[in-house]
């Protein structure tokens, strides 16, 4: 997407990069404060303050996303299907806000109400736009 | 007899023959049916027939609850004849499961299931009383999307929450019919196994909370209830002669109460653990460390099913390494919708009149995005990305009027759209903090105004003002 917008107008892509930056700030500031008692929207509170105070920095940091998995070998005996597993658990502590510091039973029960949240995020986002859309061809005519 | 047939208990797995040494029973039928009539919550003061009212009660809860269910007990009360007590309960084990999936998952429906399981037929001292589904709770309201195959699931994690002691019950019993492939065929010799570990249970006919970890075979589940049924049999009367047990799920039956008279004491490590009694299944190193492993192992089992009903196609994988791929392909996903909407949001026209904005908002919102909201939001509880506090509220949106300087010029019309959005703020602020689901369902204008009002309104940095201005 910001390849698109880049490619688009280098001027306004800027812009429209940090309005997005800070759109998405805004989405995961609601995001987290929706499910306050739970573990990674605490986690995700305190990575979103830690933004404000240093918003470049966070925000590159946030959005880069490392590779999460290692190559994983085809052929897996015993041994091999841990260090698997192990390897899936790793990454998914690493998508889930305050993953590392959890056990794996933790993990899981913040996985699930995580992409619960997620979910309804994204729900409300869309109807935004939607909504924005709306209301720009209809502005349209009115400007 | 045939309780399961037909349409309404695709899993029942009645292909028991209930009829064969089932006596009818008056008093058994009389008291069947009283129980059934009357939906008590607590079963376990039934007095000697409580086994079979137990079940039947269960059953007639269940039914009345589900309301299809009224069939059956009636067939059931022709089958339950007063010798084959041990064989009632898997009817009624049975016959619910069949309709789980129209149940509400809620938990007095664990509850109930958990009791039927941890039927006893000597005592149910210890019977639930309660269910710890604390650990249930916390589960996803998935729970209550389980088909029938997931019922186990539902099952398992009751069966983890479990607090009181279930008298010699093994808890596997109760996750047996709801593993619900919905055969009990019973297969004779397999069951043995299985039917140890409850023989033991039973012959203990102690109270000790058993986590349940046996996945086995679901007909060895299906067995075991059976071998319970019958195991209690003969741990009541005692003097039962194994050739009692109606031929058809009895003959298991037999075996079961032979062998599970043998095993019981081999079964029965029963470590005195503090909080969690967990049964140390056969063939498994008995020490603490092993038993705990196992009891965390079973957890985690737990919540990755969990996961498995939110992941989407997640059903069809087997192999926690692939289940996991999955999950994390799906938050990944997830987390890039949520990027791009951002971005997208970003490319609306940041030229819109924000002084025409709340009446075009509530035109186009009434028009257009109604429907789209009651599609597309997942309205659940606190999903919204807009959670409000009044005072937050009230507070922050005078931030915005006084960093607007900072702003660029177009924004300046903001203010009066600030008053006016300040306004909606304070007013849903008060609403919003009560009820985000009604929030959610509410006017979309209002969602318009509060998303940049209020994502901004609690952080008041300047930046947020700024996007708010922009958007």
């Amino acid at each position: 997407m910001e390849n698109l917008l880049s490619n688009a107008s280098p001027h306004s892509e800027t812009l429209i990069e940090e309005r997005g930056k800070r759109i998405k700030i805004a989405a995961e500031v609601g995001l987290a404060r929706s499910s306050g008692g739970r573990l990674w929207a605490r986690a995700l509170r305190r990575r979103l303050h830690r933004q404000r105070k240093l918003p470049q920095q966070a925000c590159i940091v946030k959005n880069s996303t490392p590779p999460l998995m290692k190559e994983v070998p085809l052929v897996a005996d015993v041994a091999e299907e841990k260090d698997e597993v192990e390897d899936r658990v790793r990454a998914l502590q690493r998508l889930v806000p305050g993953g590392e510091e959890m056990e794996v039973e933790r993990l899981f029960e913040e996985t699930a109400d995580y992409i619960e949240a997620l979910r309804e995020q994204v729900g409300v986002m869309r109807a935004l736009a939607c909504l924005l859309d709306g209301i720009e061809s209809t502005d349209g005519d009115k400007l | 007899m045939n309780c399961g047939e037909s349409s309404e208990m695709p899993h029942c797995f009645l292909n028991l023959n209930w009829d064969q040494s089932i006596d009818p029973n008056s008093q058994l039928d009389s008291a069947l049916n009283s129980i059934v009539s009357s939906p008590a919550p607590n079963l376990i003061s039934q007095p000697e027939i409580s086994p079979q009212s137990h079940y039947i009660s269960t059953n007639g809860t269940i039914g009345t609850s589900t309301g299809s269910l009224t069939s059956p007990p009636p067939e059931l009360n022709l089958s339950m004849g007063g010798g084959r007590a041990g064989l009632m309960p898997m009817l009624p084990n049975l016959v619910p499961m069949n309709h789980i999936d129209q149940f509400q998952p809620d938990s007095s429906f664990t509850q109930r299931a958990a009791r039927l399981s941890c039927f006893d037929g000597q005592n149910y001292p210890g019977f639930i009383t309660q269910f710890d589904l604390t650990s249930i709770k916390d589960k996803r309201p998935e729970t209550g999307l389980l088909g029938g195959g997931q019922v186990t699931q539902l099952l398992d994690k009751a069966q983890l929450g479990f607090n009181n002691a279930v008298n010699g019950h093994d808890e596997s019993s109760v996750s047996d019919p709801v593993s619900g492939s919905g055969q009990i065929g019973l297969p004779g010799p397999s069951d043995i196994g299985v039917r140890k570990r409850k023989a033991s249970a039973k012959g203990k006919g102690k109270e000790t909370q058993k986590v349940s970890e046996d996945k086995g075979s679901d007909t060895k589940r299906c067995k075991s209830v059976e071998s319970n049924g019958t195991q209690e049999e003969g741990i009541k009367p005692k003097s039962e002669p194994n050739g009692s047990v109606s031929t058809g799920t009895t003959e298991k039956g037999n075996g079961a109460k032979s062998k599970g008279k043998d095993t019981g004491t081999k079964q029965l490590p029963e470590p005195p653990k503090d909080y969690i009694h967990v049964r140390a299944r056969r063939g498994e190193a008995t020490d603490s460390h092993s038993l705990a492993e196992r009891v965390r192992r079973e957890k985690i089992s737990q919540r990755m099913k969990l996961l498995q009903d939110l992941v989407p196609g997640c059903n069809k994988v087997v192999g926690k390494a692939v289940m996991l791929d999955e999950i994390i392909n799906y938050v990944q996903s997830l987390q890039r919708q949520v990027e791009f909407l951002s971005m997208k949001l970003a490319t609306v026209n940041p030229q819109l009149d924000f002084n025409n904005l709340p009446s075009l908002l509530t035109k186009d919102m009434q028009q257009a995005c109604a429907p789209l909201l009651n599609s597309s939001f997942p309205l659940d509880t606190s999903g919204l990305a807009l959670p409000f506090t009044n005072s937050q509220q009230q507070a922050n949106p005078l931030h915005f009027v006084s960093s607007s300087p900072s702003s660029v010029d177009p924004h300046n019309t903001m203010h009066p759209f600030f008053n006016a959005i300040t306004d909606a703020a304070s007013q849903l602020g008060a609403f919003w903090h009560d009820d985000l689901q009604n929030v959610v369902q509410m006017d979309i204008r209002q969602n318009q105004e509060e998303i940049p009002v209020s994502s901004q309104a609690f952080n008041g940095t300047i930046q947020q003002a700024h996007m708010k201005m922009e958007l």
